[in-house]
C-alpha cells in the first residue's frame, strides 16, 4: 500500500486556476521528484495536500486513511509532513526550541532531540543558538530535523536545494537518502533536473496545473524532462 | 517631593496591570482589544458579587473570575475574533468596539450607575500605609499592586520564552502557516492566548477596584491609559509596557503639579511625545531614544 | 490568431442615471421640510443630513484608507468649539459654521502627519486620545465652564422659524458640496489609487501608489466633514456641552452606520445613515437598551455580513449606483 496517495488535485488561486487534477502516490522508501518551472503549480499542490491550501477537488489518503476533509494540524498529527519553501524556521528562537515545535503532532516514534542531533551532527553545537543567524544549510537541517521530530510517514519538501551552498545540498541529499532508506515516504520538489535523474526512484514534471511527465529515471532523459517543463506531453508512464 | 516620586512609580505600577492583557493580546494576536477595559470592568463586577454578596474572600474571588475570564476569553476567540480576523485587520477592531458598547451597556442596565467599590473586603488595606524615613507614607495597596505587576510580567514572559505551550503561541503569532504544519492547532492556541489576556485583566479589576470608586462605563479610561503605556513603552518585550507605564505615570503626575486638570492631559501630550519620537526614529520609542542618545 | 476583443469603456448607465434622480428628489424634500414639516421637522432633517455627513466621511476613512478611527469627535467637538468661540468674539454664526469646518481641514492635515504613521489599531486609538484631549482643553476654556457647557447665543438674533430654515439648507449645501468633493475626487486619478488601497495596499504600494499621501487627501476630507457635522450639530441643537460632542456614542453611530450600510461604498453609508435615523427616531427612547441593540446589530453585521446592506444589493444591480468606477464592455459577437 502507497504511504501517500494524491487522486485528482485541483486548486485555484481565486479565477487562477493553478492545479488541474494531479494524481500521484509515493510508497514507504520511495523518493518522488516532482520537477517544473516557476508557476507550474507545485507549491499549490504540495500546500493542497498538507491541507495549508484548500483544494477544490481531489483526495489524499495516507496509509490509507483518508485525510482530505482534516484541517492543516490534524494532517501533519496523521503522519503527513511539509517543509515548506525557505524553511519558514522561527528566527528569534533556538535551534532546539524550533525543533521542539515539531514534536507538536504528539506522534511516537524514534525521532527525539538526541536523534536529530546524531543525524545533524552539525547541529550539537548550535542547539542555543538563534535559528535566523544559521547558515543556509544549516537552516535546512533544523527544518528537516523539526520536520522528524514530528515522527511522520511521509515528507514533501519544498524547493529543498533553493538558496543552499553545493555543500550544503549535498549534505541535505545525504539525510533524505538516509530517511528513505527508513522507510519514510519522501516527495521532493526541486529545480534541478541531474539531481532528479541522479537519485529519484520516479519523477514527475508538472507544466501548468498538469502532470506532463511520471516516469523512472531510467526511462528518461534530460532532454525529455526540459521537454515536459515546457508543456510537451509524452510518454506518460502511470 | 520624594514622595510624589514613589507615588509617581506606583502608579506606574497601576498602569502596569491595566496594560500587560493588551499588550499581550496585541502582541501576540496583532489585535487592539477595544473591549479590553469593558472586560476590565465585567471582571471587576465579578470580583464585588463574589466578594460582597457571597462572601469569597478576595483571593479566592480572583481565581475564580481569572478562570471565568479565561473561559470567556476562550469563547470570545472561537465565536468572535477567529472570524472576524479573517476579514482583515478592521474587522477585529470595529467587532471589538461593538462588544465594548454592549458590555458597557448591559453592566449599567444590570448594576446601575452607582460608584462601587472592592475596598470594604480588605478591611484596611486600601488606606494602610508604609512609613519611610522622612515622614514618607506610601500605600501598602499601591506596593502590592506594583508587586502584582513586576511579578505577572515575569510570569507571562517566562511562560512566553520558556515553556512549551509560550513556544506554541509565538509560533501561531508570528507565522501561522507554518505552525498549523507542524501540528500545532493555532485556533486552540490562540483561544488559550485570549484566555490568558482576559484572565489577566481581573488583576487589572482587582487593583482598580480597590484604588478608587468605579463604575459600568469606567471602561474606556482604563482602555485609554493600558494603551498609552502600551504605545509609550512600545511591542516587544513585556517589560517595556511596565517602562511606559512608568513614563505615562510620570507626566500624569507631573502635569497635576501643574494644573488641576493637567493629569490627563500631559499623560496624553506623553503619548504624543512618543508616537513623535517614534516618528522621527523610525523603530520604536525608547529604544529609538536610547539608541539616539548614545550614539551623538 | 488572436483578434482584441471590441472593448468599451463607460462610467454611469442606468442604475447611476436613477440614483441621482432619486438624490435629486431627496434633496429638494429636504430642502423643502420647512414647508412640509414646520421647524420639528427641520430639525430632524438636519439630523438626517448630520448623519449622512458622518457616515459617509467615516467610510471614506474605513472603507477607502483602511484606517478605522474611534476618535472622529475629535473634528466633531472641535468644530463646534471653534464656533461657540467665533461666535463669541462677534462671526456671525453661519459664517462661524463655515469657518469652523475649515479650521477642521486644518486640524486634519496637521494631525495627519504623525497620526498616519501609526497603524491600524494604534491608529484608532490614538485618535481617541487626541479626542480626549481636545476634549479636555475645551473644558479648560472658563467659556464653556467644564462639562456644564454653553450655547450658541448669538442664534438668538434670528426668529426661530428663519433660523431653522438657514440651518437646513445651510446643512444641506454643506453635505452635497463634501459629497460632490467625495466623488469627483473618487473619479480622478487619486480614485484609482484610493480604490487601489482599499483592495490591496500592498499591492498598491508596489505599482507606485504614494499610499501616505493618498491617504492624507482621505483623512483631512474626513476631517473636514465631520467638522461640517459637529458645527452644524451645534447650529441645531445650540446647546454646546462637551460630552455631548466629543462623547463616544458618536463613534459607535459612525460605525453603526458603515457597517450595516456596506463597508467601503458611498451608497452603504448613505443607507447606513438613512437607516440610523429610523431607528434613531423610532428607539432612541429605549436609551441603554438602544445602544446595546445598535451594539449588537453591528457586531452581528461586522461578523456576519461584514460588507453590510450594500454588499447584498450592489451586485444585484445592473452597474453602479454612483457611479465612481468604469464598466467595460466586451461586445459578445467579436469576443473569442
Amino acid at each position: 500500500m502507497s504511504t501517500l496517495e494524491v487522486k485528482n488535485i485541483k486548486a485555484a488561486h481565486g479565477q487562477l486556476h493553478a492545479v488541474l487534477g494531479v494524481t500521484f502516490s509515493v510508497k514507504p522508501g520511495e523518493m518522488l521528484f516532482m520537477l517544473g518551472a516557476n508557476g507550474a503549480g507545485k507549491t499549490t499542490l504540495l500546500r493542497s495536500i498538507a491541507g495549508d491550501h484548500k483544494a477544490e477537488s481531489g483526495s489524499v489518503h495516507l496509509s490509507g486513511a483518508d485525510i482530505s476533509l482534516l484541517p492543516a494540524h490534524h494532517r501533519t498529527r496523521s503522519g503527513l509532513s511539509l517543509v515548506p519553501e525557505g524553511r519558514r524556521l522561527f528566527p528569534q528562537m533556538t535551534v532546539r526550541e524550533n525543533l521542539l515545535l515539531g514534536a507538536s503532532t504528539s506522534r511516537e516514534g524514534p525521532w527525539t532531540i538526541d536523534a536529530i542531533y546524531e543525524a545533524f551532527p552539525n547541529l550539537t553545537k548550535l542547539d542555543k543558538s538563534q535559528a535566523g543567524k544559521l547558515s543556509g544549510g544549516e537552516q535546512q537541517a533544523v527544518a528537516i530535523g523539526r520536520a522528524l521530530m514530528g515522527n511522520p510517514l511521509a515528507i514533501m519538501f519544498d524547493e529543498v536545494s533553493l538558496g543552499l551552498s553545493p555543500a550544503a545540498v549535498e549534505l541535505a541529499y545525504a539525510a533524505l537518502k538516509k530517511l528513505r532508506d527508513m522507510g519514510l515516504a519522501l516527495l521532493i520538489v526541486e529545480q534541478d533536473l541531474n539531481r532528479a535523474l541522479s537519485t529519484a526512484d520516479e519523477i514527475m514534471v508538472m507544466c501548468e496545473g498538469h502532470v506532463t511527465l511520471h516516469t523512472e529515471p531510467k526511462n528518461t532523459s534530460l532532454e525529455a524532462l526540459v521537454a515536459a517543463s515546457f508543456g510537451h506531453e509524452e510518454g506518460t508512464a502511470q | 517631593m520624594m514622595a510624589q516620586l514613589i507615588n509617581a512609580v506606583l502608579l506606574g505600577g497601576y498602569y502596569t496591570v491595566l496594560a500587560i492583557g493588551l499588550a499581550f493580546m496585541y502582541s501576540v494576536m496583532n489585535i487592539i482589544n477595544l473591549a479590553h477595559g469593558a472586560f476590565i470592568v465585567l471582571s471587576a463586577f465579578g470580583l464585588l458579587i463574589l466578594g460582597a454578596n457571597w462572601g469569597v474572600p478576595l483571593p479566592l474571588a480572583i481565581l475564580v473570575m481569572m478562570v471565568v475570564m479565561f473561559i470567556l476569553g476562550v469563547g470570545l476567540q472561537r465565536t468572535v475574533l477567529s472570524r472576524a480576523s479573517k476579514g482583515g485587520e478592521l474587522l477585529p477592531l470595529l467587532a471589538t468596539f461593538g462588544i465594548a458598547i454592549i458590555l458597557d451597556n448591559m453592566m449599567f442596565l444590570g448594576f446601575g450607575a452607582d460608584s462601587n467599590s472592592l475596598a470594604p473586603l480588605v478591611g484596611d488595606l486600601s488606606w494602610a500605609s508604609f512609613e519611610l524615613p522622612g515622614n514618607i507614607f506610601i500605600g501598602k495597596l499601591s506596593v502590592y499592586i506594583l508587586v502584582v505587576a513586576v511579578v505577572a510580567i515575569a510570569a507571562i514572559e517566562f511562560f512566553l520564552r520558556r515553556t512549551e505551550l509560550g513556544h506554541r503561541i509565538q509560533a501561531t503569532s508570528q507565522d501561522r502557516a507554518t505552525a498549523s504544519l507542524l501540528g500545532i492547532d493555532t485556533d486552540r492556541t490562540l483561544a488559550i492566548a485570549t484566555g490568558i489576556a482576559l484572565a489577566t485583566g481581573v488583576l487589572a479589576a482587582a487593583a482598580l477596584g480597590l484604588r478608587s470608586a468605579w463604575g459600568p462605563y469606567d471602561g474606556s479610561a482604563q482602555l485609554l491609559f493600558a494603551f498609552e503605556a502600551v504605545v509609550i513603552g512600545g511591542i516587544g518585550s513585556l517589560w517595556r509596557v511596565l517602562a511606559g507605564a512608568m513614563i505615562l505615570a510620570f507626566a500624569q503626575s507631573l502635569g497635576a503639579m501643574i494644573h488641576p486638570q493637567g493629569f490627563l492631559i500631559c499623560g496624553h501630550l506623553a503619548f504624543l511625545a512618543a508616537v513623535f519620537i517614534r516618528l522621527r526614529g523610525g523603530a520604536f520609542s525608547l529604544s529609538s531614544l536610547i539608541s539616539k542618545g548614545s550614539k551623538t | 490568431m488572436i483578434t482584441q476583443p471590441k472593448l468599451t469603456v463607460a462610467r454611469g448607465g442606468k442604475t447611476a442615471n436613477i440614483t441621482i434622480g432619486l438624490m435629486i428628489f431627496a434633496a429638494a424634500i429636504l430642502a423643502a421640510t420647512p414647508w412640509l414639516f414646520g421647524v420639528g421637522g427641520s430639525g430632524r432633517a438636519v439630523a438626517l443630513l448630520v448623519y449622512i455627513l458622518l457616515a459617509v466621511m467615516w467610510n471614506a476613512l474605513a472603507g477607502f484608507a483602511g484606517l478605522v478611527s474611534i476618535g472622529q469627535t475629535l473634528f466633531f467637538g472641535v468644530a463646534a468649539y471653534a464656533t461657540i468661540r467665533l461666535a463669541d468674539a462677534g462671526v456671525n454664526p453661519y459664517f462661524a459654521i463655515l469657518i469652523a469646518t475649515g479650521i477642521g481641514a486644518v486640524l486634519g492635515w496637521v494631525t495627519s502627519f504623525f497620526m498616519l504613521s501609526l497603524k491600524d489599531g494604534e491608529f484608532a486609538i490614538g485618535m481617541w486620545v487626541l479626542s480626549s484631549l481636545a476634549h479636555l482643553c475645551v473644558n479648560l476654556d472658563p467659556l464653556i465652564q467644564g462639562e456644564t457647557g454653553t450655547s450658541l447665543i448669538s442664534l438668538n438674533s434670528y426668529d426661530i422659524e428663519l433660523r431653522s430654515k438657514l440651518t437646513l439648507w445651510l446643512a444641506l449645501a454643506i453635505t452635497i458640496a463634501i459629497f460632490v468633493i467625495l466623488v469627483l475626487l473618487l473619479r480622478s486619478r487619486m480614485g484609482a489609487a484610493i480604490t487601489a488601497i482599499r483592495d490591496d495596499e500592498l499591492g498598491a504600494r508596489s505599482i507606485g501608489v504614494n499610499v501616505v499621501r493618498t491617504k492624507r487627501v482621505v483623512f483631512v476630507l474626513a476631517a473636514t466633514g465631520t467638522a461640517a457635522a459637529g458645527a452644524l450639530w451645534l447650529a441645531s441643537n445650540t446647546n454646546f456641552q462637551p460630552r455631548a460632542f466629543f462623547g463616544v456614542q458618536w463613534t459607535a453611530y459612525m460605525l453603526f452606520m458603515v457597517l450595516v450600510g456596506g463597508l467601503g461604498r458611498i451608497e452603504g453609508a448613505i443607507i447606513g445613515a438613512v437607516l440610523f435615523f429610523i431607528i434613531e427616531t423610532y428607539f432612541a427612547a429605549y436609551g441603554v437598551w438602544y445602544l446595546v441593540g445598535l451594539g449588537t446589530v453591528a457586531v452581528f453585521f461586522a461578523l456576519m455580513l461584514p460588507k453590510g446592506l450594500w454588499g447584498w444589493i450592489g451586485p444585484r444591480l445592473p452597474g453602479e449606483a454612483i457611479p465612481t468606477g468604469y464598466l467595460v464592455e466586451k461586445s459578445k459577437n467579436e469576443a473569442e
